[in-house]
């Protein structure tokens, strides 16, 4: 009896291991595989490319296009496409399907870009994005494309990242800060050129008893809104070469913060609404809208919310004054949303169609005015916002910057280096120390 | 003849656990496997090339990522209160239900009830009443303790992340408690009271000892969850202000979506977090079990 129990047993035991050995066995061999399986769909679309390129241009072709974050554009978009899809037809004589996904997340482009199954076309934000991106090998070179001709200067340049054009843009802010005209009406205030014209206007809003300053912190972007743009204003017209030092490693924000980078920062710290670390994003635009407060240092991509909230807001932008030299006090030049080909895609060419039809002669402005983004080709004849007006009159008059990408980890760590500085946590030598380091940690990273 | 007479009890238990089985390798087990392989990268989720580092995340981590280890220990001074607050909570809010004569139901949903919401809804919640409800409660009435920063400083902000998680998790434990508490033998309770202990004597030496599995489960439900906290600092705080209350959760979080986009380092700290978790709450089990009473 004895005997027969302990051999069964055994058996059992056995088979059990077998089993569970074969399935980790198995789940390595998958996690390990699928290193090599990336090479290939990537290499398949490769060859379908190419040959495709050598025979008859296809007669039908289906577009597939992810563009994260532009959910709410659905309708002008499916038009738009429409309208191209007729174009194409025309001009071609290629019909034009499309598939238009529209996910609110990031992630899921990257997972398609890194496992093979990219969209023919999608689009990623030009300054966060961009660099990422073109070290992935993810964007193309459009340098020769008919539209690139289109773009006015100053916007093209955002968009070129190592010498190359990689994308169309479409959404493009000149932003500071945003300002209430009826308070300034009301107290005779003109927009300030300098720090002393700012600390003036401070002074005659407290006076009145209206808050100067809107301060919604809860959201780390905020605080670090306003540094990025009182030490970029500082780099741009004082210290030209500090942005290539610095993605060199060799430079410091303590230099600017030498050359007077707190003391914006610290005026609006100082005159602003209370409890701001526990005011967010929703809270703060609602009560600038309800005229809580007169300024707020923000983009001018939150306009819409603004507007919802209180359609009879009168927006207006101002440039946010550094020091007292007038031609310190600048606008940052941003390009934010850009719409690219995947550069391996069997459907490129008419992808690329897709992408010159964007800034088409005749109908873009049109679709540029329903998305209600600014202009960024001279061809291009939008009804611009009031704001938006004001934000071009100061690009005009040379009064402005380009946004230069800050890599991920130092834009978290400004902005919540720069909360800590206003909760009283952190010195700014400290607050320089961590950003500095979070700089040249990212650096290390990207080699 | 023998042998598969033996193997047959074996293939059925199989069959009806395989689903499970299954849902559980692929949903659980093969990704942590796959989570393990990564973490000796340092893949960032979106390039198709990514190369193979050994252990030099795991080395990084502790040895210069100030921020890992202040999120470390920072989490671990949040498990010990929790632990000991929510318990306490839950155990002195079961006593109290258990000793009404009446509406007992009543007040147990009523207690339940908070976990039965979504924890990032709940917390939005708290958002609310913390940064408008309570200021304007303190400014109109006399409650002026109540003018507090309470997501505004870091030492406050402990405190309203310990609030909420408390309001949250207590009515868990409490239902787990009520069970063990109708659990203890009336004759013993009775006997004690005859031999003349006092409530609290009869508490802590005649009902304690017998509930004991219930603490062992609680105190394990507890410790295991409070370590992954994530969803309450996210909607209340943000790790704010500044980096002072983010939680390893949160760190990781962070690291593998937000900053750098270093996927392979984020699940190598991952990892570690399982590691000591694991640790911590199998020696906890252990040594709990060895207390437990049989009736």
């Amino acid at each position: 009896m004895k005997r027969f129990e302990h051999k069964g047993g055994t058996a059992v035991k056995r088979r059990t291991m077998v089993l569970l050995a074969f399935l980790l066995i198995a789940a390595a061999v998958s996690a390990c595989g699928s290193k090599n399986e990336n090479a290939g769909p990537s290499g398949s679309a490769n060859a379908s490319a190419s040959g495709s390129a050598q025979a008859e241009p296809p007669k039908h072709v289906e577009l597939n296009l992810m563009l994260t974050g532009l959910g709410r554009f659905k309708e002008q978009f499916d038009q738009y496409l429409k309208q191209f899809a007729a174009k194409e037809k025309a001009d071609k004589g290629i019909d034009v399907t499309y598939n238009l996904e529209l996910p609110s997340d990031g992630n899921l482009l990257k997972t398609r870009l890194a496992s093979g199954n990219a969209p023919d076309i999608f689009s990623f934000h030009a300054i966060f994005d961009g660099p990422t991106f073109e070290r992935g090998g993810y964007l193309p070179d459009l340098s020769n494309e008919p539209f690139v001709g289109k773009l006015i200067d100053t916007i093209r340049s955002v968009v070129t990242i190592n010498g190359k054009v990689v994308g169309v843009p479409m959404e493009s802010f000149s932003w500071s800060y945003l300002y209430n005209k009826d308070i300034f009406d009301k107290y005779g205030l003109k927009v300030p050129t300098t720090l002393s014209e700012m600390k003036q206007v401070v002074e005659t809003l407290k006076k009145n008893n209206v808050t100067p300053f809107m301060l919604a912190y809860k959201d780390e972007s905020f605080p670090g809104w306003l540094s990025q743009l009182s030490f970029e204003a500082i780099a741009a017209k004082q210290v030209p070469d500090w942005w290539d030092r610095m993605n060199k490693g060799e430079a410091s924000l303590a230099e600017l913060k030498d050359k007077g980078m707190f003391d914006i920062i610290d005026l609006v710290n100082a005159n602003g609404t209370k409890r701001p670390l526990e005011t967010g994003t929703e809270d703060g635009l609602a009560k600038f809208a309800n005229g809580e407060a007169a300024m707020l240092v923000t983009g001018t991509w939150y306009a819409d919310s603004i507007l919802k909230a209180n359609p009879n807001f009168k927006l207006g932008l101002g440039a946010l004054p550094v020091n007292d030299d007038p031609n310190s006090t600048m606008v940052n030049l941003a390009v934010s949303t850009t719409i690219t080909v995947y550069p391996d895609s069997p459907n490129k060419a008419v992808a690329v169609d897709f992408l010159n039809y964007l800034l088409d002669d005749r109908d873009s402005s049109a679709f540029f005015e329903q998305l209600k983004f600014n202009k960024v080709a001279k061809n291009q004849q939008i009804e611009a916002f009031p704001w938006t007006e004001q934000g071009n009159q100061y690009v005009e008059s040379g009064h402005s910057y380009l946004d230069q990408p800050i890599p991920q980890s130092a834009n978290e760590a400004l902005g919540k280096m720069s909360q800590a500085y206003f909760a009283g946590q952190v010195t700014q030598d400290e607050m320089i120390k961590e950003i500095d380091k979070a700089w040249k940690q990212s650096l290390q990273v990207q080699k | 003849m023998h042998r598969t007479l033996r193997s047959k009890p074996w293939l059925s238990l199989l069959a009806f656990t395989a689903p499970a089985l299954l849902l559980y390798t692929v949903f659980l087990l093969i990704p942590t496997i796959g989570g393990i392989y990564y973490s000796f990268t340092d893949w960032n989720g979106l390039f198709r090339h990514y190369n193979f580092v050994g252990f030099s995340n795991y080395v990084e981590a502790f040895a210069s990522d100030s921020r890992f280890i202040y999120s470390l220990f920072y989490t671990l001074k949040y498990v010990v209160v929790i632990v000991v607050l929510q318990n306490a909570v839950g155990l002195s809010l079961a006593v109290l239900v258990e000793s009404r004569m009446r509406a007992k139901s009543l007040f147990r949903t009523l207690f339940f009830m908070p976990n039965m919401f979504s924890v990032y809804i709940s917390t939005l919640m708290w958002s609310f009443i913390f940064s408008t409800v309570l200021p304007q409660l303190a400014e109109k009435t006399i409650l002026h303790f109540l003018d507090q920063p309470w997501l505004g400083s870091s030492s406050m902000a402990f405190v309203s992340i310990l609030l909420v998680s408390v309001w949250q998790g207590a009515g868990y434990l409490m239902v787990i408690y009520i069970a063990a508490l109708q659990g203890v033998p009336r004759d013993l309770q009775e006997a004690a009271i005859i031999d003349g202990a006092t409530p609290m004597r009869k508490f802590v030496h005649v009902v304690l000892p017998m509930i004991m599995p219930a603490i062992t489960v609680c105190v394990f439900l507890t410790l295991n969850g409070s370590f992954k906290i994530f969803e309450v600092v996210y909607a209340l705080t943000g790790g704010g202000p500044g980096y002072s209350t983010e939680v390893i959760a949160f760190n990781i979080y962070q690291e593998g979506f937000a900053r750098d986009l270093r996927y392979g380092y984020a699940t190598a700290k991952s990892m570690i977090l399982f590691l000591i978790i694991l640790v911590i709450t199998v020696v906890q089990v252990s040594v709990l079990k060895k207390r437990e009473v049989e009736a």
